[in-house]
């Protein structure tokens, strides 16, 4: 498995999980579910697009290394 | 204690939010578990496979650029002995090939060694910009699971401790919301008790 199918599957699962808040927030609107959106679905929303960030970055520099290192 | 009272409207809508909670927990472990192997095996492959392979080509293709000096050679030498007529345009074609494919091969190495360093360094560089994420699933994602247990286990019990419908009691016939939310405004709510244990973001 490479870093893209994980970058991948990382951004896939999050979207599965953002759908699964919204159909919990449906039937769950509180103090308690705000204070647990605000402290805990947002801050992973920005750790995700930085990992991805790292990801990609990382997903270029290993496809030059093959690129150079390769056989011509 | 919040002056709104909980809101909570199915208890099994929050025990699968947990599921699926759990199951990104699972997926993004893996997630950073794969990147971190396909650096691992391009690193390997760099030193153990390229590396070798480049040093071998460099001591093949010198072979071949001695053996196309000697056919040049030989060539110049026969042709000097036979006035100077004979060609020696292909074995010169043929020695600038053998140089070139020589570079080349120096090169890659030269390549290989620079990555194998580089790669080496990223890997440090790309743990410190996964941290926040690793430290999501490993930390902050499992404290939430066990929030939202926590949370189902007091609604559950709550509800348990509910005193006797009297609406119901008193009309029986008239309809009833289908979906009741546990909704108790102005008492102390089974959310409220874990409310003040959702700590907030560690800084990363």
């Amino acid at each position: 498995m490479s870093v893209t199918s994980a970058r991948m599957r990382m951004q896939s699962e999050f979207k599965d999980l953002a759908v699964a808040w919204r159909r919990v927030s449906e039937s769950w609107h509180d103090p308690v579910s705000r204070a647990f959106h605000e402290r805990r679905i947002q801050p992973l929303e920005r750790r995700i697009r930085s990992a991805a960030s790292a990801m990609e970055q990382l997903e270029g520099e290993l496809a030059q290394a093959r690129r150079d290192c390769g056989d011509d | 204690m919040s002056s709104e009272g909980a809101d909570v409207r199915s208890i099994d809508a929050i025990d699968r939010f947990r599921v699926s909670v759990v199951e990104f927990i699972d997926a993004g472990r893996v997630s950073i578990s794969e990147a971190d192997s396909d650096l691992d095996r391009n690193i390997i492959w760099l030193e153990r496979e390229q590396a070798p392979h480049w040093i071998r080509q460099i001591r093949k293709r010198q072979e071949l650029v001695t053996r196309a000096k000697s056919d040049l050679y030989r060539k110049q030498t026969q042709s000097s002995a036979n006035d100077g007529r004979a060609s020696v345009v292909d074995e010169k074609v043929a020695l600038q090939r053998a140089l070139r494919r020589l570079e080349e091969a120096q090169s890659k190495l030269k390549a290989t060694r620079k990555w194998m360093r580089r790669l080496d360094q990223q890997r440090i560089t790309f743990k410190a910009a996964m941290s926040g994420f690793s430290v999501a699933v490993d930390h902050d994602l499992p404290h939430a699971v066990g929030l939202l247990k926590k949370i189902t286990e007091n609604l559950e019990s709550y509800l348990n401790l509910s005193p006797p419908d009297l609406h119901r009691l008193i009309a029986p016939n008239e309809p009833t919301d289908e979906h009741p939310s546990m909704r108790r405004t102005g008492e102390t709510t089974p959310t409220d008790i874990v409310e003040n244990e959702l700590p907030t973001e560690e800084p990363t």
